[in-house]
């Protein structure tokens, strides 16, 4: 059985937040305008965090790309009362927009604060809308949304192994965020194959998982960022990538 | 006289065969100019579309995946040599230029009389048609002959094709020089690189292969020549091991990326690296050919550690660990530009940083610098005109009143200029004012005539990829792009509308008679034996390469330079002082930056460009400043809060910007960093009036020894607004809690979550979850 789940590598980050937008391209993730985004209300599936130690002159700055977590144990799932969201068998946490009718609640359950709102009808004014992505539906005012692992991307790439009459193989399914990133900081693929690039990559000294205390089981691996050079003059310790892949 | 059935046959026959005959004279069409395969794809499905993205210089590769004719999205291209499959936030917005809601797609006729603050936007257009613009165009340009040849002016910020072919018209005119209106530390890092490794050409930097990078203020990963291809490059270096040491006055993303920031006084990274070629010297590491170039460019003796970290105003301890770094890599390289070149010692200051290479050795090696061109299109199709000149050339001409037709494509000069230019003013002194774009900035606002450009998608491309050697491991690359789409409305290549000028003109001195732009190409790489073994094969070179999105050069050698030209001895850079005792008291300094929000403007018509957050200072829909918690305490600032800026030393009536405010623990005492490319005048519903234009505060400081402005010389005043015009828009979302800042700000200042059990929220709900800043909540 098939387990999505993504590492994303914070020593490759560099904050460029092109995968923000590629997300938005991908996905027909709507803007809400300057008075909206002042309330909280932005949209985006994805955020750069930024992690910010010190104070000038020894401030470090690190980026950590946050989005859905696909939860094996999702606390957004058991408060929605109409299953608007659900867990799918392959380890997606999945929305259904026609069931929504915005209770809220699986905004309120999630500590990653990655789910969004639609207080108002999203608006592309002509010709913009024809920019938009016909494989993803376009969501109304009143209902969640959040990030789908490009849930129509895996499906587009089943469809194309299936025609080829092959597996699908590691590789072939590359979200909008991973497909974009300069660095390739973000890898995605099978964690229940343990030969899979995301399972090799998760098998590092420096992995880890956002709040994985609360015991959600996130989907999404990080890996920790750099180290100082201050710290390790000459090359004394290990550097980051280079020992323990 | 009754028509008859046989009659009608005989004369529609006729006319058929008129039509067939006329098909038969038509030229062969280009491949490379058609919209490609629409027939063959079914309705609703996917067509991807393999092209290169022209929404900066680095022209990366792409893909854009169309449906029915639409551009829907766009994707690497994993087999481009220089950005291998990634794309930029700018990048991917360029959809959403080309489907701006307010997009010039029609030719507009100024109806209202040009005046002073009046940036009245579209309602002072009229729409017209293209025959009319340039007939009337055309014949402005005609009586301008008569009169001087010389009071025609051209200025594009397309430094390729396009470029050539306007200067190619210029010289048929015989008009004065093209003005390319470029970055401004571009001006100066290739003036500094004419003297130190004798091409005057903006290096490019291999720093995949290198084992250490030292950064001069260049920002490569934010928005500096490639930053896809330098992004990917440096991720590989540091995997491998490398180490990135990096010098400059705010914490962009390149220094966060770092692995030791050195946080130096602005204009003093000069200093630094004059310090540090003093410590290469000393330990005997540099070639005696390499010393002997480097002493010519530098003769005096450069300053010690302990001198260099007093100038900066670094740790010694920050540049000692430098050095013994420094020492113990094999092929460091050194990279400077960007902040390090816009203060009035840049030139200097770039010189001494790119002339560490010529110490390392690394000058023409792999993991090193190269300072081979592209392919000279000026060379090629335009021989005998004049080297472009700076948009400063320009202002000379218009101050001296010696332009009456204004041609501007493909640039915003008004709105990169600094306002003690005047340009606004000096261009409402010209008789015609003709701009060629997509969109009404600042330039078109003044123009009598507004002519639709077509975007990227919509053109066909070439254009040398940077950094053109370091990572295609051969010769330089040639970014190949065509049209993935049709043309919005009645937009045209800008170059095209060149040749359309040329084509109206009578008796020009050399002819400009290519049908269209692909056949410039052709005949220009026709003679670079570099991409094309013959003239005979271009043509179909280049439709090998608009296949692939690219082309390769075959002669592998990257050039060294030429280090035996006589390269003038730079002044000893001394760093522009910072806290001068004769500044005006609580002035700040300003450090203007390009965004990857807004980079230099163009970005700014872009909804997901404009409501994305910045990384380091997550304001959405405005321009801010960041400010360091003491100096904000001292202004009585906080976060969210909107201030003005006036320039140090002005009189009361002096231009004033309104801003966000962020205060930043990352932000330089004494500094007020600030974002470039924001506050124009129109440019579409979602730039009009957005944030504030930065170069309004830039009076006459320049760069000595070059013809670009020195932004990092500005002192200004920061005060609080009483009354903020709206609320600043703050992203809120976060893990953590902050001590530091205010509530829904949701960053973790305190408390990284860089391990996991750091990561839970503070004992309350996580930021965000309380009022109104928690969104969907």
């Amino acid at each position: 059985m098939t387990r999505w789940g993504m590492v994303i590598d914070t020593d490759r980050c560099t904050g460029c937040e092109a995968c923000v937008v590629a997300c938005s391209a991908e996905n027909n993730v709507p803007t809400v305008g300057e008075d909206d985004a002042a309330m909280g209300r932005a949209m985006h599936w994805l955020r750069i965090e930024r992690v910010v130690e010190g104070e000038f002159p020894d401030t470090r700055v690190r980026f950590v790309p946050v989005l859905c977590q696909h939860c094996g144990a999702a606390p957004c799932e058991p408060v929605c009362p109409v299953y608007a969201t659900y867990h799918n068998d392959e380890g997606l946490n999945a929305m259904v927009y026609s069931r929504c009718v915005g209770t809220r609640f699986c905004a309120n359950n999630c500590p990653y604060t990655v789910r969004t709102f639609n207080w108002r009808k999203p608006a592309w004014p002509e010709p913009l809308d024809r920019q938009l992505n016909p494989d993803v539906s376009v969501r109304p005012a009143g209902v969640m949304e959040k990030c789908t692992f490009c849930v129509q991307r895996i499906h587009d790439a089943r469809h194309e192994a299936d025609a080829d009459e092959r597996e699908l193989r590691d590789g072939d399914v590359s979200p909008a965020c991973a497909q974009s990133c300069p660095t390739q900081a973000i890898a995605f693929g099978d964690l229940a194959d343990p030969e899979s690039r995301v399972s090799r990559l998760a098998r590092s000294r420096r992995a880890f998982q956002l709040l994985d205390d609360l015991g959600t089981a996130p989907g999404v691996v990080y890996r920790r960022g750099g180290l100082d050079l201050e710290e390790t003059v000459m090359g004394e310790l290990p550097l980051p990538g280079a020992a323990d892949d | 006289m009754p028509l008859h059935r046989r009659d009608l046959f005989k004369a529609s026959g006729a006319a058929l065969g008129v039509a067939l005959l006329e098909g038969c004279a038509r030229p062969e069409p280009v491949y490379i100019e058609q919209p490609l395969e629409r027939s063959t794809v079914p309705p609703g499905a996917s067509l991807w579309r393999t092209t290169m993205c022209g929404q900066c210089e680095a022209g990366c590769g792409i893909k854009v995946r169309t449906v029915d004719g639409n551009a829907k999205k766009i994707e690497g291209n994993r087999e481009h040599p220089t950005s291998r499959g990634g794309v930029c936030a700018l990048g991917h917005s360029a959809l959403q230029g080309l489907y701006d809601p307010d997009r010039v797609t029609m030719p507009l006729r100024r109806t209202s009389p040009r005046a002073a603050g009046a940036a009245s936007g579209a309602g002072a257009f009229a729409p017209a048609s293209w025959e009319e613009a340039l007939r009337a165009v055309g014949g402005a340009i005609a009586a301008a002959r008569d009169a001087s040849p010389a009071r025609i002016a051209a200025v594009t910020g397309d430094d390729g094709v396009a470029g050539a072919i306007w200067s190619r018209l210029l010289l048929a005119l015989g008009a004065p020089a093209l003005v390319l209106d470029e970055p401004f530390d571009r001006l100066v890092e290739r003036s500094a690189a004419h003297r130190v490794f004798g091409v005057a050409v903006a290096p490019s930097y291999d720093l995949e292969r290198a084992d250490m990078v030292l950064g001069f203020g260049a920002a490569f990963l934010d928005r500096w020549r490639s930053p896809v291809a330098y992004a990917r490059a440096l991720a590989e270096m540091r995997a491998r091991g490398g180490r990135f040491v990096h010098a400059e006055p705010r914490l962009s993303l390149t220094a966060a990326a770092a692995d030791l920031w050195l946080p130096v006084r602005s204009g003093t990274e000069g200093v630094l690296a004059r310090a540090l070629a003093g410590v290469v010297l000393a330990a005997g590491r540099a070639s005696e050919e390499g010393a002997a170039r480097y002493q010519q460019l530098f003769p005096v003796t450069p300053p010690d550690l302990e001198t260099a970290a007093r100038t900066c105003d670094v740790a010694l301890a920050r540049l000692e660990t430098t050095a013994r770094a420094l020492l113990a890599a094999e092929r460091p390289v050194a990279v400077a530009g960007g902040a390090a070149a816009l203060s009035r010692d840049g030139l200097a200051s770039v010189a001494a940083g790119q002339a560490l290479n010529l110490l390392f050795g690394v000058v023409g090696r792999p993991g090193g610098v190269t300072v081979e061109g592209g392919v000279d299109w000026l060379a090629a199709l335009a021989p005998g005109a004049a080297e472009p000149e700076p948009l400063a050339a320009l202002r000379r001409r218009l101050e001296a009143r010696e332009v009456d037709v204004l041609l501007v494509a493909d640039a915003d000069p008004l709105h990169r200029a600094p306002a003690g230019w005047r340009l606004d003013e000096l261009v409402r002194g010209v008789p015609l004012v003709v701009a060629i774009t997509s969109a009404l900035d600042d330039t078109a606002l003044e123009a009598d005539w507004v002519l639709p450009a077509q975007v990227d998608l919509e053109r066909f491309v070439v254009t040398g990829a940077h950094p053109a050697v370091a990572t295609a491991g051969g010769g330089p690359v040639l970014s190949v792009g065509r049209a993935a789409v049709d043309p919005l409305g009645e937009a045209r290549h800008p170059a095209e509308v060149a040749l359309a000028l040329a084509a109206g003109q009578e008796q020009l001195s050399t002819p400009v008679s290519w049908q269209g732009i692909q056949e410039a190409v052709v005949e220009a790489l026709g003679g670079d034996t570099r991409f094309v073994a013959s003239p005979r094969e271009s043509r179909r070179a280049i439709d090998g390469g608009a296949r692939a999105g690219f082309l390769v050069a075959a002669a592998p050698a990257p050039s060294a330079g030429d280090s035996s030209m006589g390269g003038e001895a730079f002044r000893e850079p001394g760093g522009t002082g910072d806290d001068d005792a004769s500044q005006p008291a609580a002035s700040l300094r300003l450090v203007p930056f390009e965004s990857i929000k807004a980079g230099d403007g163009r970005g700014a018509n872009r909804p997901w460009l404009q409501e994305l957050p910045d990384p380091l200072a997550p304001v959405m829909w405005a321009s801010w400043v960041e400010l360091s918690p003491r100096d904000a305490a001292t202004i009585g600032v906080q976060t969210g809060d909107w201030v003005r800026l006036r320039v140090a030393g002005s009189s009361a009536d002096a231009a004033t910007l309104e801003m966000g405010c962020i205060v930043s623990l990352s932000a330089r005492p004494g500094t007020v960093a600030a974002p470039l490319g924001h506050g124009h005048h129109d440019y579409g519903r979602y730039a009009r009036g957005r944030g504030a234009n930065l170069m309004g505060l830039v009076h006459d400081e320049q760069v000595e020894g070059c013809d670009a402005p020195a932004l990092l010389d500005v002192r200004v005043f920061v005060e609080r607004l009483a009354r903020p015009p709206r609320k600043l828009a703050v992203y809120g979302r976060g893990l953590g809690d902050s001590e530091h800042l205010p509530r829904g700000w949701g960053a973790h200042e305190s408390a990284p979550p860089a391990r996991s059990a750091d990561t839970r929220p503070a004992a309350a709900a996580p930021a965000g979850t309380e009022g109104t800043e928690g969104g969907s909540r």
